[in-house]
């Protein structure tokens, strides 16, 4: 009878812990809300609209995109900035226009939350990147999958008559450049 | 036992059915231990070990041709991706991606343009330079 408790009482425990350092994030059209104790959100804005959440443990997520994670996950959301804002290259947007683009002004703020944050975009954002290390149940148009281990993926889904460019390095995430220009008949 | 796999199985029929979703994408993709995910043609991809991708998803509309008012997801891109290797442990070597993505009339409009024509000829003449240095070497 005592070996029958026994795991279930440390399967309770290890349960509440879970659940009482879980997270959920509830990704919006421009609004995500966050409610995660361990985790900590980066926001950007300036050469893209930008936030990333770095959480551990349990990690759920609803809204655009559906998962639960259960590791280390970092989740990364980017939304487009107008191309004529920057101001500093020719109308015709290229690639080789980002050199010209002041990336310093970029303004970005870590914070450490312990319960609730929103952040929130001017438009919908349209780049995604994630990382975890663990288990991930990941279901929605970003991203589709049951994952073990190390994963790292990244999506670009672009609006239609619209031209983007992108600049992204993993190692420096908060200096992601995403701009557009609508292009209208 | 059953309801395991039950879930299991409820899971799986659910991730089959999302990959019939209709839209334009761009991604990359790594791991690095067991996936399971749907392919675009509604096929199973199982992983174990290591794996790596880079895709672009262009979907072409049912009953619609393209006219001049009328776009059937006409896409205009340069990407440039940089990914490290398996075995590479410098931090500086991540991933690095540059794209420039123009989609629907914008890509039809911008493909007229002297100026974008030039840069897409420069872009070229770069990447055939690129690709003799690399060679030489």
């Amino acid at each position: 009878m005592q070996i029958m408790i026994l795991p279930s009482l440390s399967l309770l425990a290890l349960g509440s812990v879970l659940l009482l350092f879980s997270g959920c994030i509830w990704h919006g059209k421009k609004q995500s809300y966050f409610v995660h104790p361990l985790a900590s959100l980066t926001t950007g804005d300036g050469v893209s609209g930008y936030h990333e959440l770095n959480g551990v443990l349990l990690t759920l997520e609803g809204g655009r995109q559906f998962g639960l994670t259960l590791g280390c996950t970092s989740i990364l959301t980017v939304a487009p900035k107008e191309w004529s804002d920057q101001g500093t290259c020719d109308s015709l947007p290229t690639t080789r226009c980002l050199d010209s683009i002041d990336v310093a002004s970029h303004q970005t703020t870590k914070r450490k939350f312990p319960f609730f944050t929103v952040g929130t975009m001017d438009s919908e954002p349209v780049f995604f990147y994630r990382k975890s290390i663990g288990v991930s149940m990941l279901l929605g148009f970003e991203v589709t999958g049951i994952f073990v281990g190390w994963m790292q993926r990244l999506s670009f889904l672009p609006k239609d008559d619209t031209v983007y460019i992108l600049h992204f390095n993993a190692a420096n995430r908060s200096q992601t450049i995403l701009l557009r220009k609508e292009v209208t008949q | 036992m059953r309801v395991p796999m039950m879930i299991t199985m409820l899971g799986l029929g659910v991730l089959l059915s999302t990959g019939c979703q209709n839209y334009l994408g761009f991604g990359t993709g790594t791991v690095t231990g067991f996936e399971i995910s749907p392919r675009p043609d509604n096929s199973l991809n199982l992983t174990l070990g290591y794996n790596r991708y880079e895709l672009a998803v262009i979907p072409v509309p049912e009953f619609q041709d393209a006219g001049d008012t009328l776009d059937a997801y006409s896409v205009l891109a340069t990407i440039n991706v940089e990914s490290p290797g398996l075995n590479s442990y410098d931090p500086e070597d991540s991933l690095r991606i540059t794209q420039l993505f123009a989609t629907g009339m914008a890509a039809r409009r911008m493909s007229n343009q002297p100026g974008m024509r030039k840069h897409f000829a420069e872009y070229m003449e770069d990447i055939t330079k690129s690709r003799r240095g690399d060679d030489e070497q």
